[in-house]
């Protein structure tokens, strides 16, 4: 008996010093800047409506794919965005377009506009190879002008990580948004017809 | 012989004397036909609830609470409520009083435990701390007094009162499409200006839209009010078998659909309009935009609730032990 009591007491042991203390949560801030060509600013007013995702995109701890399996989303233990990835782009799509239309309103002023946006986010992680982690950011645009749809298009970038700190990966999301976004903002502002693909 | 004067008068004026007598019962003695009976119970906050108050038991109407009166000596509430005579207490009957939420009226329920949980003062008193029922000296000591206990907010059912608060907000948000639609279309405006029926739109939409953003922000699992604590969140799975998260999900979809219907019926207006008053096509548009919104964010609470319940129902523990997750390979931490 006492034996078995040693046993379990061993064993209870064991477990804890396994269990180990936990991570602390990093939050990582997302901020995109984009630099206007020189580009004349255009007329007209656009409004972005809320941009949509599923699942693990739609949340804001950290995702990445495996090449290996990338049928497969990961998700962080310790990793979280400040904000989740459809706000986040939501966000850049507003500053990018600002740098080519004169007014440029989010969701949180429901106005009138000339043009809406309306995006579905489909890449928001991170492609990690070893030695070469990629950010990768799409999302799918349509763009809809007097009750009719002007434009339809998907848009994607990636952009390395340069690094291996939390850091290191926000900057490289920073330059994949700025990539994908910026592809849009040109497509939409000179009516290319085709879109750029990833 | 004619019948004798003075004895008309005397019957006369005994049937207005009982007429009298008759109503002046009906309008001020509660109950006269003694259908009901009152019973009562201490309060130390009565929450808003006043006189009129329904009472429920499991699920009916049981009766109504006839007074609140403050107790000086104690500055507590005797409340008394008439309950229908044919309702009988267990050995274990308390009341429990639903303290207003955000969303909810304020309300009072008898709750009757049965059997082993009712066997002894003892055992009763047990089942009640259970609850989270903290007691209320009571002012009465007679058979028909009942202890009381506060009720925690209950999210299920706030959620749900929201919910339906939402689709009514939805509801408006149609009927007002439809009306002006009948004052574009010329039809007459039954003298409704058009500024006023604008203004009314932005209103209703700008509540459904901070409702719904409210209900988002507390039903995303790790970051709503819900999520964010893990009592809460136990507190949740354990009310998880006592209400239907299915019907509640069912009346979230009702009211996505009815937002998803407006976006649809504001759409066709803004089209069916594009050539007539530049104020109301700008309306209509904000009107389009405020609903696409609406939209994103119910959406994106049905879709949460429906991971969290869908979760909860795969590993009961869920909520409490959370889920595995790795970094990504090769992640450097600070220091």
């Amino acid at each position: 008996m006492r034996m078995l009591t040693g046993l379990a007491a061993l064993a209870l042991l064991s477990g804890c010093a396994m269990m180990g203390k936990a991570d602390a949560p990093v939050t990582m801030r997302l901020a995109p800047a984009f630099a206007g060509d020189g580009a004349p600013v255009l007329a007209g007013s656009v409004t972005v409506s809320p941009v949509r995702a599923g699942g693990a995109l739609a949340v804001q701890r950290y995702a990445y794919v495996d090449p290996a399996r990338p049928a497969e989303i990961n998700q962080a233990a310790s990793l979280f965005w400040e904000e989740p990835p459809p706000r986040l782009i939501e966000r850049a799509l507003v500053s990018g377009l600002r740098g080519r239309y004169a007014v440029v309103t989010g969701p949180e002023a429901p106005v009138a506009a000339d043009m809406r946006v309306i995006a579905i986010l489909t890449h928001f992680e991170e492609v990690s190879a070893p030695g070469v982690a990629q950010a990768r950011v799409g999302f799918e645009a349509s763009v809809v002008a007097g009750g009719k749809v002007v434009r339809t298009g998907s848009y994607c970038a990636n952009a390395p990580i340069a690094g291996s700190t939390a850091t290191d990966r926000a900057r490289g999301f920073e330059a994949a948004v700025e990539g994908a976004v910026g592809a849009f903002v040109q497509a939409l502002a000179k009516g290319a017809t085709s879109a750029p693909s990833c | 012989m004619g019948p004798d004067p003075k004895a008309q008068i005397k019957w006369g004026i005994g049937a207005c004397v009982l007429t009298l007598l008759v109503v002046g019962i009906l309008a001020f003695v509660p109950d006269p036909f003694f259908r009901t009976r009152a019973i009562a119970t201490t309060l130390d906050n009565v929450a808003g609830i006043d006189p009129g108050t329904p009472v429920s038991f499991r699920g009916i109407e049981l009766g109504k609470v006839r007074s609140v009166d403050l107790d000086p000596a104690t500055r507590n509430f005797r409340v008394r409520l008439d309950v229908r005579r044919d309702w009988q207490p267990t050995g274990c009957t308390y009341v429990l009083a639903g303290a207003a939420n955000p969303f909810t009226a304020p309300s009072i329920e008898i709750v009757a435990l049965e059997k082993a949980d009712a066997a002894t003062t003892a055992s009763c008193r047990n089942q009640m701390a259970l609850r989270d029922c903290a007691v209320v000296p009571l002012l009465d000591r007679d058979a028909d007094a009942f202890p009381a206990c506060r009720r925690a907010p209950d999210l299920i059912a706030s959620t749900t009162m929201a919910v339906n608060e939402a689709a009514n907000v939805a509801r408006s948000a149609n009927q007002m499409a439809q009306r002006l639609q009948v004052i574009l279309g010329g039809e007459g405006g039954g003298g409704a200006s058009m500024a006023q029926v604008a203004d009314n739109a932005t209103q209703t939409l700008a509540a459904l839209n901070s409702l719904s953003s409210r209900l988002d922000s507390s039903f995303s699992p790790g970051r709503g009010d819900i999520a964010l604590t893990l009592g809460n969140v136990k507190r949740m799975t354990g009310r998880m078998a006592e209400v239907d998260v299915r019907s509640v999900n069912g009346i979230l979809q009702n009211a996505n659909g009815i937002v998803g219907d407006n976006r649809v019926g504001v759409g066709v207006l803004v089209d069916q309009t594009a050539r007539s008053a530049a104020q109301a096509n700008q309306m209509l548009e904000g009107a389009s935009a405020s609903l696409v919104e609406a939209t994103a964010n119910l959406s994106q609470m049905t879709a949460n609730l429906n991971t969290l319940t869908e979760r909860l129902a795969a590993d009961p523990t869920y909520a409490v032990r959370g889920q595995k997750y790795a970094d990504p390979p090769g992640l450097e931490r600070g220091k």
